[in-house]
């Protein structure tokens, strides 16, 4: 039951609910015609209370400025909300309103017109702003006549901009307010419906003050309107600028036409104005007969000029069925300021900007505004849903995507994969292996004693030219003081004798070129690689000395090496250092 | 904007519900962070063990690639003693003639003054003296260093026989031993 209670009685989280609830359920979200002016709807009805009898009703396509005749409303429809929403239902099944997302309603009330001073404390012109906001709320604190009722009729402020300096710049109206039930029904049943019914109360006299324009000639004397309703009149004064100065009001007594001493009124206002030979314009907004109005006012006033506007005319000429009310022309239409250059005026410009005439007499008190989220609400709860859903798809995308790298993570192979400590097992196998390298470096074919005297089997000639006397061969460690690897030096030291040709021989491998050619013979036939001699670790020196063999002798050569001219000394020496590949490792701490 | 739905709307139809969402988002993010943190880790360690898995693989293959040398190593170097060592001399003489090849004299020390020496592998030095021809103990020399790569020579020394009966021959090995 919370629909009805009025929002202060409720939690915000119940607030906050309803404010849901209306989005959902109702199209206040969606139709923005439920926060516009009926105004400015596109279809509206227009009805206008000349009396007690009821309305007379004309619908208002905005769109195409058409206005149709339709059901006039009794005084009794206007209360009763089966025989409104019969009207409105009617209304919208026209073929003009197909399609109709709203319909607003304006209401002209023509029955009932009064005036009011303000209060002697309100003189200043420039507080019509704050004065405009106080009169509709508590007008009794400004009005000089505080016995006003409140309660049956609105009040509402209206200016003066052709009032001279000192004199009364704002007059307070007021409008019964009998008829606001009706424009309440017409809400409720638009809340009914889903359908925006919105609602305007216009005081149909104040609208009649915008067609001064179409009825005054300006004079240097200014002019005077008379506004004749059924049960009043209303005299609007002009300036010679054509600016309303004054507004007076007399209600018809017993029945009448017209109200009775109209002429000394008229005098007196004018008298006070300053206004010698006002223009009197006698305008009848009713229909009713205004033919001896004039002819009062013209024997009251013979120095005026005295005429009586044809409402027909008017009619005719902005294309109103017949019989319309004038005011329709004044809320409507857009009076050409080419052919009424009075529309450009100071009261006029102020009525058209800031909307004194079209006020809302009977608008909806504060507690049926606050029973609905308003626009402005509506478009934080449509933002709201537009970041929930921003966030919503974040979340699932998040999710998504963090749902997805997890599953994938913690069902992969690397997450269930158990370490297996290698660590042991690298170790052994390193000790093995590095066990391996130990012993594949000692035992390499550095120095063999074979391949040594294939070197000198090779080094010496076939054919006798060369004897040996001795060899000697020693291998030498040459010992790093850094690092762990060691180098050495093998040296060859060989004498003997030989012939010339013997030492020629010799001296082929004497060089450093023939020494390594020798080495590098001796390396491949005996795959010894100890021998190569291009490795860029190595090196091999080679020193041939040859002399006069002294026991020389050709005749007799049976002494070992006599038969020789010449003895030799042949040093060897290959250098292979600690980089060379057939360094000797020293690694301590391997298990041998 | 009404003064009664303003608040509640903001509140729980923006705030609120960002803030849940923004929570929950920031829970999920920091439990997917937490996991790639996780995850990262466990694949350090399962890269690190898949890494030391191939290492441990070559090693296995190269101590596999060289085991048969390594076990003939072993048990060449288990084996070896001085007396096994003559059993060697002895097959590579097999075929000379005393003529061809005689070892004149032979000498153990256990420990090496060559290449051994300095050298953290325990090693001993043997002498050996020959008399023969060239060719008979360069080919002898041949097969004792073949079947003996524990054999590292030192010196040699090499003259002829005064008697001519060949050529004398002086061999010094450095022998490399496990103990």
């Amino acid at each position: 039951m919370n629909d009805f209670r009025h929002p202060s009685g409720l939690n915000v989280f119940q607030q906050y609910r309803r404010s849901v609830k209306v989005a959902k359920s109702t199209s206040r979200m969606k139709n923005m015609a439920w926060y516009q002016d009926p105004l400015d709807l596109d279809v509206q009805i227009h009805c206008y209370l000349k009396d007690d009898a009821g309305a007379s009703c004309y619908l208002y396509i905005k769109s195409h400025n058409v206005f149709e005749k339709c059901d006039d409303l009794n005084s009794r429809q206007l209360e009763q909300p089966e025989e409104l929403i019969k009207f409105i239902d009617s209304a919208l099944s026209r073929d003009v309103c197909r399609g109709a997302k709203a319909l607003g309603v304006v209401l002209y009330l023509a029955d009932e017109f009064s005036l009011a001073g303000l209060g002697p404390e309100y003189k200043k012109p420039s507080e019509l702003t704050s004065l405009r906001g106080m009169m509709r709320d508590d007008p009794k604190a400004i009005l000089d006549d505080k016995t006003i009722s409140t309660e049956s009729h609105a009040w509402r402020l209206f200016p003066y901009p052709g009032a001279a300096i000192g004199d009364e710049f704002a007059t307070a109206v007021a409008v019964p307010c009998s008829r606001s039930n009706t424009l309440k029904i017409l809400r409720d049943i638009g809340n009914e419906k889903n359908f925006p019914i919105k609602t305007r109360a216009l005081s149909a006299p104040l609208c009649a003050i915008e067609l001064v324009p179409l009825l005054l000639d300006t004079s240097q004397e200014g002019g005077v309107c008379l506004f004749n309703y059924c049960t009043f009149t209303l005299m609007a004064f002009f300036n010679s600028q054509g600016d309303l100065a004054v507004m007076r009001y007399m209600p018809h007594a017993n029945g009448a036409l017209m109200p009775a001493n109209i002429g000394p009124a008229i005098q007196s206002t004018a008298t006070a104005l300053e206004m010698e030979k006002p223009d009197i314009s006698v305008v009848s907004m009713v229909g009713n007969d205004v033919g001896d109005l004039s002819t009062t006012l013209q024997q009251s006033l013979p120095d005026a000029k005295v005429g009586i506007v044809g409402a027909d005319d008017l009619i005719d000429d902005y294309d109103l069925p017949v019989g319309s009310p004038l005011e329709f022309i004044a809320v409507t239409q857009k009076i050409d300021p080419e052919l009424y250059p009075l529309v450009e005026n100071e009261t006029n410009t102020a009525l058209r900007e800031e909307g004194w005439n079209k006020q809302d007499f009977l608008s909806s008190d504060q507690d049926e505004i606050d029973m609905f989220p308003d626009m402005a609400d509506m478009k934080v709860l449509r933002l709201g849903r537009r970041v929930r859903a921003i966030a919503a798809l974040l979340v699932v995308a998040v999710f998504g995507y963090g749902g997805y790298n997890t599953f994938t993570k913690i069902n992969s192979s690397i997450w269930k994969y158990q370490a297996v400590d290698y660590k042991a097992e690298t170790e052994i196998l390193t000790n093995e292996l590095k066990r391996f390298e130990h012993w594949d470096n000692l035992l390499m074919d550095r120095s063999k004693a074979w391949v040594c005297l294939e070197l000198i089997a090779l080094m010496m000639p076939s054919d006798d030219s060369v004897v040996v006397k001795f060899v000697k061969h020693e291998v030498k460690l040459k010992r790093e003081s850094r690092g762990d690897k060691h180098g050495f030096s093998k040296e060859w030291i060989i004498d003997g004798f030989a012939t010339d040709r013997g030492i020629e021989h010799l001296e082929k491998h004497s060089t450093s070129e023939g020494i390594k050619k020798l080495f590098s013979r001796v390396a491949q036939k005996t795959e010894n690689a100890a021998y190569f001699p291009d490795t860029g670790q190595r090196d091999i020196t080679v020193s041939l000395v040859p002399r006069i063999n002294p026991s020389y002798n050709s005749f007799n050569g049976q002494k070992t090496g006599s038969a020789f001219e010449r003895t030799f000394k042949l040093s060897i020496t290959q250098n292979i250092t600690a980089e060379d590949e057939m360094a000797l490792a020293a690694i301590e701490g391997i298990t041998r | 904007m009404s003064e009664h739905y303003r608040q509640p709307i903001t509140v729980f139809g923006l705030i609120l519900p960002v803030v849940i969402m923004l929570i929950l988002i920031v829970g999920v993010l920091s439990y997917t962070s937490s996991v790639k943190d996780d995850y990262v880790a466990k694949k350090k360690k399962y890269d690190m063990s898949q890494t030391s898995k191939r290492q441990v693989a070559v090693l296995r293959n190269q101590v596999r690639e060289h085991k048969p040398k390594m076990a003939a190593w072993d048990n060449m170097l288990r084996s070896e003693t001085r007396g096994s060592f003559l059993e060697h001399w002895k097959r590579a003489s097999e075929g000379f003639t005393g003529k061809e090849l005689t070892k004149s004299s032979r000498s153990w020390i256990n420990y090496s003054e060559g290449i051994g020496k300095g050298i953290s592998q325990p090693s001993s030095q043997v002498v050996m003296s020959f008399v023969g021809t060239y060719r008979a103990m360069q080919s002898a020399l041949m097969k004792l260093e073949t079947t003996l790569p524990t054999m590292q020579l030192d010196s040699l020394d090499m003259t002829q026989d005064i008697n001519g009966r060949g050529v004398n021959f002086t061999t010094k090995y450095t022998v490399w031993t496990r103990k």
